[in-house]
Order: C-alpha cells, then sequence, then structure tokens
C-alpha cells in the first residue's frame, strides 16, 4: 500500500507539470517552465527523503525507498527535458558540459545518484551490511550538488533559495535533535 | 465569430491575429472537451489606441509574438522577479500624470508628459527582434519614435558624450522596489553614437496601443542590437552626461553585464551559453545572431574594438 501511494505521489507531480504546460494558456514558455519545475520537484523531493524518518504524521505511508528511486527518475526527467530542449544536439550538449559550471555540476549530481539507485535493492542491501549506510549517506553530497546547481543559475533574487535553504537547515537541526536523544 | 487571419499575402497580415492567438488553447481544450479549463483573459482591450505610420526600414518580416506573450512573460523586477509577476502587479504601475524629464549637458532641457509623449513626435510602429539575456527571443511590434528626434530637441553640447536613464523610483507602490534586489532606481545608459543611431527607439506603444503596465509604461528605451535588459522601462528621467553613466546590472554583476551588453554569440555570459536562444513560441533553440541581427545598422558604431573585453 505504501508503495502505490509512493508511486502515484510522485508520477501525480511528473503528469500536474505536463498537463500544465500544455493546457495551461498562461504558461508562455512552457519547455523551460518544464525544466524549471522538474528542477524544483527534484530538489523538493531529496529534501523529503532527509527528513520523511523525522515526519511522524507522514512516514507510515511513504515507502522511503521508492520514494528514493522516484528522486531519481525525477533528476532524470529534469536532465532529459534539458537535452531535448537543446535539440538533442551532441554539439550542444558537450558545450555546455565543457563550459559550463552549473551543468557541470549537476551532472555531477546525477552521477552521485547511480550508486544508490544501484544498491537500492533487499538484497545489495543485506549483503552490502553496513557498508550501504556510507554509501547512502551520498544523498547528502547529491543535495549540495543540487542546491550548488540552482544557485549558480540565480540572477538576483535569492528569496526561494534562502526559503529552501532555511527548510533543509531546519530538516538537519531536527534530524540532529532526535538521534541524538 | 472571431475573425482568424491567415498570415500570408502583405505585412499588415503577417502580424497575427492576437484575439485568434489570445484563444488558442481555449479553442484546444474546447475541441477536447474540457470547459472546465477555460478562464478568463488578463489582458484588456480598452486601452488607448495610437495612431502610426508603418515603419518599413527597420523592421523584420518575422512572424510576431502574440500580445498575450508579449505582456504575459516580463522582466520587469520593480513587479517583482517572476516573469508572470509584472503582468499580475501591473496595476501597481502609477503611470498617470507622468513627467519626463530631459536634462543635464543639453541647450533645450524639457519636461514632456503623458500626452507629449504620444503627440510631439510622428509615432511609427517598428517590428524588432528582442533578445533576453536569459537566452529567450521574441519579436515585438513596438510603437514609437526615434530616440535621435528627441535629442535633436534637447540640443545636447559637444561634451555630452552619453545618454543616462533612469526609471520610476515608488517603493511605496511597487512591489519589486520593496525588496533591495536591485539598487533602485534602475538606471541605464548609452553612448551618444549609440543613442542616436536609427535602430534607438523610444517606445510608447505596444500591438496599435498604448504601452500596457508591464511592458514599460508610458515611456521606455528600445535597443534591438543589445539584451532586453538595457532597454529601461517606465523612464523618468534623461540626463546627457560627459561620464559613463551607472547601469543597474552593470553596477550588480561587472563581470557579468557589461555597459555595452551588445548580444553576441561568441561572448558567453559566464555562468550560461549565450550562444542560442529559445523564440518564445517555438519548440528547439536557434542560432543567437551577432548584435541581434543588426549588424548592417550597428556594427560600424564598434569597429577597432575587442568585443570580448568591452562586452
Amino acid at each position: 500500500m505504501n508503495k502505490i501511494i509512493t508511486y502515484s505521489l510522485s508520477l501525480l507531480a511528473f503528469l500536474y507539470i505536463f498537463y500544465e504546460s500544455i493546457f495551461n494558456e498562461e504558461i508562455i514558455n512552457p519547455y523551460s517552465y518544464l525544466i524549471i519545475s522538474s528542477g524544483y520537484i527534484s530538489i523538493s523531493m531529496i529534501i523529503m527523503v532527509l527528513a520523511i524518518p523525522v515526519m511522524f504524521g507522514i512516514k507510515n505511508y511513504i515507502d522511503r525507498r521508492i520514494l528514493g528511486i522516484m528522486t531519481f527518475v525525477a533528476s532524470l526527467l529534469h536532465l532529459s527535458l534539458y537535452l531535448i530542449d537543446n535539440n538533442l544536439s551532441l554539439d550542444f550538449i558537450l558545450e555546455d558540459l565543457i563550459s559550463l559550471r552549473y551543468i557541470q555540476i549537476g551532472y555531477l549530481a546525477l552521477l552521485l545518484f547511480i550508486p544508490l539507485f544501484v544498491t537500492s535493492s533487499d538484497a545489495l542491501q543485506k549483503k552490502l551490511g553496513s557498508k550501504w549506510l556510507s554509501i547512502h549517506r551520498l544523498i547528502y553530497l547529491i543535495l549540495v550538488s543540487s542546491l550548488i546547481h540552482y544557485y549558480l543559475i540565480i540572477k538576483a533574487d535569492y528569496l526561494i533559495f534562502s526559503i529552501y535553504l532555511f527548510i533543509i537547515l531546519s530538516i538537519l537541526l531536527i534530524k540532529k535533535r532526535i538521534y541524538r536523544t | 465569430m472571431k475573425k482568424i487571419n491567415k498570415y500570408n499575402l502583405d505585412k499588415e497580415n503577417k502580424v497575427t491575429d492576437e484575439n485568434f492567438f489570445n484563444n488558442r488553447r481555449k479553442i484546444m481544450a474546447s475541441a477536447l472537451a474540457f470547459p472546465f479549463l477555460i478562464n478568463s483573459n488578463a489582458h484588456s482591450s480598452s486601452q488607448k489606441k495610437l495612431s502610426f505610420n508603418k515603419d518599413l526600414d527597420y523592421s523584420t518580416n518575422e512572424k510576431t509574438n502574440t500580445i498575450k506573450q508579449i505582456t504575459s512573460y516580463n522582466n520587469f523586477y520593480e513587479l517583482g522577479t517572476g516573469k508572470r509577476d509584472p503582468m499580475l502587479n501591473a496595476s501597481r504601475l502609477k503611470s498617470d500624470d507622468w513627467n519626463l524629464t530631459i536634462d543635464g549637458l543639453v541647450e533645450n532641457p524639457l519636461t514632456l508628459d503623458g500626452e507629449d509623449l504620444i503627440k510631439k513626435f510622428q509615432l511609427e510602429e517598428r517590428i524588432y527582434r528582442l533578445r533576453c539575456v536569459e537566452a529567450w527571443s521574441m519579436v515585438v511590434p513596438w510603437i514609437g519614435f526615434e530616440l535621435r528626434s528627441l535629442i535633436n530637441l534637447a540640443k545636447p553640447f559637444h561634451n555630452a558624450k552619453y545618454v543616462s536613464f533612469e526609471s520610476i523610483l515608488d517603493s511605496e507602490n511597487l512591489p519589486g522596489q520593496k525588496r533591495n534586489i536591485l539598487n533602485w532606481p534602475y538606471k541605464e545608459g548609452l553612448r551618444m553614437d549609440e543613442a542616436i543611431n536609427p535602430l534607438t527607439m523610444i517606445a510608447v506603444g505596444l500591438y496599435g496601443k498604448v504601452l500596457p503596465n508591464q511592458n514599460g509604461s508610458p515611456v521606455r528605451l528600445i535597443v534591438p542590437w543589445k539584451y532586453g535588459f538595457k532597454s529601461i522601462k517606465s523612464i523618468v528621467k534623461i540626463s546627457f552626461v560627459e561620464e559613463i553613466p551607472v547601469c543597474t546590472w552593470n553596477e550588480q554583476a561587472p563581470n557579468e553585464y557589461g555597459f555595452y551588453s551588445n548580444v553576441n554569440p561568441y561572448v558567453d555570459h559566464p555562468r550560461w551559453s549565450q550562444k542560442r536562444e529559445r523564440r518564445i513560441g517555438e519548440f528547439g533553440k536557434r542560432d543567437t545572431l551577432l548584435f541581434n541581427g543588426y549588424s548592417k545598422f550597428v556594427s560600424n558604431l564598434y569597429t577597432g574594438m575587442d568585443l570580448e573585453k568591452e562586452f
């Protein structure tokens, strides 16, 4: 049941932005809307993965592992939208990768996600034992790279970014408190 | 029934019928039997109509963007930093009783009110490309006059080397000015030869009517070969000066936004590429052109300059 809830919630987020980009006539630049909102969804899902253990009302309904996998899917969607937006041209994409810092950090975040995705099964968790936990701590590094990726394309208004930062720091503080006691 | 134009034939018809475009998604939505999606149209048609000639020398034949696109996807930080904010907050800009002051090193300082701005000069429609520094672009049918007609009226002295522009400062009403996102009021500047170039325009209208607030009502600058932020909106003061004037984005991040800020696909923004752009309404990206495709008119202004250093 938890699995179904988690899958549906994640899929709902994707469906919502695709639906809006096609049918909401107020969205003038739908491709840019899709790229930006899939980015926000990815970062928000990473934050939720970290927050779930301390969200006592919700945690019983969410399968954290499925949420993690769907976060990876959201990031891949974000990447695919960017690739399509660049006319799927290898030249354009390589050029960006070579010259743009925020693109490099975006790829780094995705690469760091791969070991988490690969080792997400129960069998591998048992097999890897304590190593499994240290691999999955990479999520913090993924979060930091995603935040830098986001920070680097802000022009002047850091308000929303600061709100994200505030939420993240609050969650980390709460987690620290809880795990200490 | 709404009239739907086909855009072939003559130039006038190439300007796509705005009603049709405003309603294209409604038409699609009702065709798909989703009547609950239909919502009211934000753009009012009550704005004052202007009389003007159509320019053929400088206008592009490219398909213009729709009034809806031009009025609901804006960068006008005084009205908010989101793309839709300027439209949503448009009423916060008090553009009645406007006065535009022209001063500095001039023989004939003057002040123009709202009426002067649309009556004093022969207005013409110019269809220009607009390239934003954020790598998107539009084609816009502006209405206005050449800045040089205003300069001829003011008669600058020989030592006036630059023109400086200043936008409205009204932190009580303008939501964006309640926070120090930029160093308000917004300022921009041009070199004198750029200012008297026939492409450089003072716009007072859009699509046949006076400028909507979100597009910089009642009077703004249009410099089509430079990134959009140079085309300062809602101008209250134009000064003729000897020294290079302060420009807001240049002041904010001098290594990212130069004084010239000419559209140049060979000089990237330090954080993103300027090689290509998304024309609003098109799928995928197209190549960005040097001087936004206006080389013929402006490249002589920059002969001998290293455009990578003086960006």
